[in-house]
């Protein structure tokens, strides 16, 4: 049986048992809608709607943060790894991303107002310093065969940054930068549930929740899902094109 | 061909050398000759800075004290290759074999590199392989290409620190025998370090015996096993004759 036809049984099945479970009862249909009432809602807020613009919106400032916030994260994780005092900087950064995001909403509110710049904050916090966790982390465990290597073949210190610490720190950083992608789908989600905004997946969960249209709501969340499993399959693919010494 | 050891033009003249690590002394005076073409083979019990002597030769650790001659006109530095035992590690997976050779002459011409590179490829049989990656390839042939990396340097001397000991035994015998044939035909000075007697016997023309911190050379030792030389010859009367010296030179140490 080909891996495809498996997964389709195992989607029948579900929808199945999530059929009989909604059919028995036992919560109330308005508030436990049956999956063909989903798949109507799907077609409802894509026709209807107009949720492709929310999904837009999420999308926009998802990787806005996010590429801010690889960016910083891999620049201050080197700056970090190669300075006299990682250790005591990594404390502070471990300490910092104890700190749930979501904390800090207030704080971020009042000072970035609630437009779009606090977002984009916050994205950029929660991203940020697991890059640089993990490029520290890269830099910090070079290999010395291959530090010797580098001064054997006469690199200068460039030449050898880039040339053998950037690449061989590459596998570590995108640990971090998996981590990221992640951290940024949660946070613009619960930025646009709780932060003023008028578009966005995660006003509309609440909107959808809050006019008890369920089966909307179960949709944009399903939906919302996608979208998180579908930028971690490109990044993996990317990685296994790109960094494709991972592991080896 | 097989009087390689006939030289006496002495290529590098290492005189003296001292190292310490804080407080311990680990090479504690340090005299050996290579001459031009010679192979010379270093044992020594565990910890007795083999690996420290010739990372000083490569110049990748400074000595305390000591003198490195060598025999080049002038105030030009001797050019050394060093091959370390963890061709995993020295590799870099993020270029092709081909490109991990290429690497070692970036600088140069682009043609004359191209040359060069195929070169060595076809020298090392891994012209076939030349477009795959480090992890794609079996120690023995990682290994063979860190060499390559080596010869496209273009050394006056190899550094060979414990080659073959990060794979197994009969890869090891295998990239020994290539070993063999390769250094007969680049015609250059090298110095192996290396725990095995049955290496240094098979693939030096000098054995130089270290004793444990704070070392000392014990002994040098003439190996006179016949040439062109072959993996069968370890079991020779000759071969055996040379084991034993070791071995009673070296067993005091490793008790």
């Amino acid at each position: 049986m080909s891996n495809f036809v498996k997964q389709l049984l195992i989607i029948l099945t579900l929808s199945w048992c999530w059929f009989l479970f909604s059919s028995a009862n036992i919560f109330p249909a308005l508030l436990f809608p049956s999956p063909q009432e989903i798949i109507k809602s799907f077609y409802i807020i894509f026709a209807e709607d107009n949720i492709s613009h929310d999904i837009l919106l999420t999308i926009v400032r998802m990787i806005s943060g996010l590429v801010m916030g690889i960016v910083l994260g891999i620049v201050s994780g080197v700056l970090i790894g190669f300075s006299s005092l990682t250790k005591q900087i990594t404390f502070w950064v471990d300490f910092l991303r104890s700190i749930p995001g979501a904390a800090l909403f207030p704080a971020f509110m009042l000072l970035f107002g609630l437009g779009e710049l606090a977002k984009i904050f916050l994205v950029i916090f929660a991203t940020v310093l697991i890059v640089i966790i993990n490029t520290t982390y890269g830099i910090k465990n070079m290999n010395k065969t291959r530090l010797m290597v580098a001064q054997t073949l006469k690199l200068n210190k460039l030449q050898t940054f880039f040339q053998i610490i950037l690449p061989e720190s590459l596998p570590y950083i995108s640990v971090g930068i998996r981590h990221a992608i992640s951290y940024s789908l949660i946070m613009v989600v619960v930025a646009e549930m709780f932060m003023g905004t008028e578009y966005g997946l995660g006003k509309r969960i609440v909107d959808f929740h809050l006019t008890y249209e369920i089966g909307k709501m179960y949709s944009v969340i399903i939906l919302t899902g996608m979208i998180g499993y579908l930028a971690n399959q490109l990044y993996i693919y990317f990685e296994s094109k790109k960094i494709h010494w991972i592991g080896k | 061909m097989q009087k390689r050891w006939s030289c006496l033009i002495n290529m590098l003249k290492i005189i003296n050398i001292t190292k310490s690590f804080g407080q311990t002394k680990i090479l504690d005076g340090i005299n050996f000759e290579i001459a031009d073409n010679e192979i010379v083979a270093i044992v020594g019990p565990n910890g007795c800075g083999k690996s420290t002597l010739l990372k000083i030769i490569a110049g990748l650790e400074t000595m305390d004290n000591g003198e490195i001659k060598t025999s080049k006109v002038g105030d030009e530095e001797i050019k050394t290759s060093l091959i370390f035992q963890d061709h995993r590690a020295s590799l870099l997976p993020w270029k092709t074999i081909r490109g991990n050779i290429e690497f070692a002459i970036a600088k140069m011409d682009h043609k004359l590199k191209k040359e060069k590179v195929d070169q060595i490829l076809s020298q090392l049989n891994l012209a076939k392989h030349q477009n795959k990656f480090p992890y794609q390839l079996s120690g023995g042939m990682s290994q063979l290409v860190a060499f390559g990396r080596a010869i496209a340097q273009n050394p006056d001397i190899f550094l060979f620190d414990e080659p073959f000991s990060a794979m197994d035994y009969h890869a090891g015998l295998k990239l020994q025998q290539q070993f063999i044939e390769l250094m007969v035909l680049i015609k250059k000075p090298a110095c192996i370090v290396t725990h095995s007697f049955d290496e240094a016997i098979l693939l030096s023309d000098k054995i130089i015996i270290l004793s444990a911190p704070p070392t000392k050379v014990l002994r040098i030792l003439k190996n006179n096993l016949a040439r062109p030389r072959k993996i069968e010859m370890l079991s020779s009367v000759q071969a055996q004759e040379i084991k034993q010296l070791l071995f009673t030179n070296i067993s005091s140490f490793l008790l």
